[in-house]
């Protein structure tokens, strides 16, 4: 039994092939969501200042997205560039280079556009949350506003929003799994393909789901240290 | 938008509909009681009860739906015992139930969660207050802690219940044609991309605002202040 | 003695019920006035529109000989003339709130100098000078590198104190600087602005400290219901209640033994 294991996870490679499909899982979901956030911290701002029409623009992209499966927005950005991407490659002669690294390019798009809506509303809902006095004293000292947005409003609002951030990487490192049901080799994909060569299904879906586990585990604990190490100014909430 | 591929499109997504519908629903009624169950493990003074229910939580919560899904249907079919036991195969042999055993429990975790806090946030002065006047443990639990925390968790349930309807979606990987499945199936037969998204994120958001409007409807009739 | 604050026909109106019905009164150089008058008389409001953290329906505010005027145009908006003053305004007009308001992620130096450096551009170093001897006026120094939520309650306010102080105002705004204070922290921030009052500060304080404000001020004003009743020397107003409104309000805080 355990030489078994041994054979197949060491001899015939799985265990490097899943740890490698373990990075491009960390790597995508760390550029998704570092795309997705660069993008929502200014749409939140605007959404927060209820601009006109952008406003509306933004509730919309956030209330869709929110409200679909994530595995529909896949579909959509998949299917809907593949045409695209294949008649530009062409044209430009990168045929296969482009072949290669288009599934990863549209996989950390897709998590970004899902993770971006949800981040959209946890940066909202911190500067929302920033206690108004704390903006008036800016004001009567006579700080120009985008000085008190810069070192009062947007740092209060990061330490709030640290614990929803947490939640929406959470979620979005769950959510790169499904980036497999269109091939790329993450993870899942990669457990998926030993599953199917191997025949043990069981194993090699119990190991994905381990190193998932290890993967949520781990950063929960260093956005646990980081909240603590940031809010020393809220009294060690 | 083109209007053939509307109405080519939609009696396929109303079919799907029903097979969401069908998940989330069974999601719903045996996940809520279910999930209520683990919370109450969550909080017991049975020190391996408590540690079974964490670490179940823990699991389905640090883990994608998807790999759960996949353990339970491609994973558990390989188990020779749980092949050999009718209920048990009958659980996992088919997708639809599989589907629906994963997202129970999957909601199941997240809901022992909520109800957790909410167990956790009630007053204490009100629980004492109940004791004071000699009620029995059993009576504190039914007149005044559950009506209390279930007041508590309804808002994060409600959100809870879309994240289902939307989790419901997963089952088309296991070969259950839903909403979803539908939707890649037409996406790729007819080319019209957009127009496909777009009925069938109308088709999600209508039910989610079916859902969240009658749970609001229950909060308020359960609110005290009207 | 110069004229520092000029309050004409100030009016106030949130939504259609008045807060403030035409109020007006003068303040010199130096002065210390106490606006007294029951909760939700308007007495917030008044400091807030002095300073435009609330912008007055109508009326005029005129501040170191430069005039801020508000009309009420047909449409019922609020038209201001002179808008551009409201930064030189408020750069020379501190104010004190009621709970404090410190910036939580500053430490006590950091909420000091953020004005002095952003506003008055001075240099960090200046600055920190600048920050270091308003913190000893109010005896808060030693504590530049705590943060806000390191202080109890009285301390908080002192910094708030220091934190306008820096700016060298020349009219201060406090809004019930001690409601929010336990008992007995109450009288280190009273012996502040008994400092400042006696060093010449020119000070508008709402307060319901009444024997402290029969002390320290100049004079008291007295509103009820967005209306200024009395404006007069805190041993006339006492002695001589104008209406039956200020006389109902100085029994209800100093029962007869004061
Ligand atoms: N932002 C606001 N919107 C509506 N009403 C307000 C607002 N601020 C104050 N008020 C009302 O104005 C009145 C005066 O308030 P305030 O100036 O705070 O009173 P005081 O400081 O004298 O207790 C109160 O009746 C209060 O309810
Ligand atoms: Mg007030």
């Amino acid at each position: 039994m355990l030489a078994d294991f041994w054979i197949l996870m060491v001899e015939r490679g799985w265990a490097l092939a899943l740890l490698r499909g373990g990075a491009v899982t960390i790597a995508i979901g760390l550029l998704g969501m570092l795309l997705g956030f660069v993008v929502a911290t200014p749409l939140a701002v605007l959404r927060w200042q209820k601009v006109a029409v952008v406003s509306q623009l933004v509730d919309a992209y956030s209330i869709v997205v929110r409200g679909v499966p994530g595995l529909l927005v896949i579909y959509l950005l998949f299917f809907g560039s593949v045409d695209m991407v294949k008649t530009v490659a062409t044209t430009f002669g990168y045929q296969d280079s482009v072949d290669n690294a288009y599934p990863y390019i549209v996989g950390v798009i897709a998590i970004a556009v899902i993770s971006c809506a949800y981040s959209i509303e946890v940066i909202r809902g911190a500067l929302q949350a920033v206690p108004y006095g704390l903006l008036e004293a800016a004001k009567s000292l006579a700080l120009p506003t985008r000085i008190t947005f810069s070192r009062i409003t947007f740092p209060l609002a990061l330490r709030l929003a640290l614990g929803g951030i947490n939640n929406v990487w959470q979620m979005t490192i769950k959510d790169t799994s499904l980036i497999s049901v269109v091939g790329l080799q993450e993870l899942m994909r990669t457990a998926a393909i030993a599953a199917g060569i191997t025949r043990s299904p069981f194993l090699f879906y119990c190991i994905a789901a381990a190193l998932f586990f290890g993967m949520t585990a781990v950063s929960q604990t260093l956005f646990s240290r980081a909240e603590r190490a940031l809010n020393r100014g809220f009294g060690g909430r | 938008m083109n209007l053939d591929i509307v109405t080519y499109a939609i009696p396929f997504l109303l079919v799907g509909a029903k097979t969401t519908l069908l998940i989330a629903l069974f999601g719903i009624v045996f996940g809520f009681p279910f999930g209520i169950v683990v919370g109450l493990g969550r909080g017991s003074k049975n020190r391996v009860l408590r540690n079974i229910c964490d670490t179940y939580c823990a699991i389905f919560r640090g883990t994608p739906m998807l790999v759960q899904i996949f353990v339970i249907y491609y994973g558990l079919a390989q188990v020779g015992f749980i092949r050999h036991n009718p209920v048990l195969w009958w659980l996992i042999g088919d997708g639809l139930n599989a589907a629906i055993l994963a997202v129970v429990l999957n909601t199941g975790a997240y809901t022992a969660e909520i109800f957790r806090t909410a167990f956790l946030s009630l007053p204490k002065g009100l629980i004492e207050a109940a004791e004071a006047c000699g009620m029995s443990p059993w009576h504190v639990f039914t007149r005044v802690k559950f009506p209390l925390a279930l007041r508590q968790a309804l808002p994060a349930y409600s959100s809870e219940a879309a994240i289902i309807v939307k989790e419901s979606s997963l089952a088309s990987t296991i070969t259950v044609l839903e909403i979803t499945g539908y939707a890649k199936r037409l996406m790729s037969e007819t080319f019209a991309i957009m127009d496909i998204f777009i009925i069938t994120a109308a088709l999600y958001l209508a039910i989610n605002v079916v859902a969240l409007t009658a749970l609001k409807l229950l909060e308020r009739r359960l609110s005290f202040v009207r | 003695m110069n004229e520092v604050l000029k309050v004409h026909e100030l009016t106030k109106a949130f939504g259609s019920t008045n807060v403030l019905d035409g109020i007006s009164f003068r303040m010199k150089e130096g002065e210390v006035i106490s606006l007294i008058g029951s909760s939700g008389c308007g007495k917030s409001t008044a400091l807030r529109c002095i300073n435009f953290l609330e912008t007055p329906t109508s009326g005029q505010i005129e501040f170191m000989g430069q005039a801020i005027s508000v009309s009420c145009n047909k449409r019922g908006e609020s038209e201001i003339v002179n808008a551009s003053y409201i930064r030189a305004f408020r750069q020379r007009i501190g104010m004190v709130f009621q709970n404090f308001n410190l910036w939580p992620h500053r430490t006590v130096l950091g909420n000091v100098t953020e004005s002095l450096v952003y506003v008055l551009k001075m240099s960090r170093k200046q600055a920190e000078e600048v920050a270091l001897s308003a913190l000893s006026k109010v005896g808060m120094a030693s504590f530049r590198d705590r943060y806000p939520h390191q202080l109890s309650g009285g301390q908080q306010q002192r910094v708030a104190f220091a934190r306008v102080l820096a700016m060298r105002p020349k009219l201060m705004l406090c809004d019930e600087p001690t409601s929010a204070l336990d008992p007995e922290l109450v009288g280190e921030v009273l012996k502040v602005i008994r400092t400042l009052a006696e060093e010449g500060a020119t000070i508008l304080l709402v307060t319901h400290e009444m024997r402290f404000a029969r002390d320290v001020s100049n004079r008291m004003i007295f509103l009820q219901e967005g209306r200024l009743e009395q404006d007069d020397t805190p041993e006339e107003l006492l002695r001589n209640p104008a209406t039956e409104g200020v006389k109902r309000f100085l029994s209800s805080v100093m029962p007869a033994s004061a």
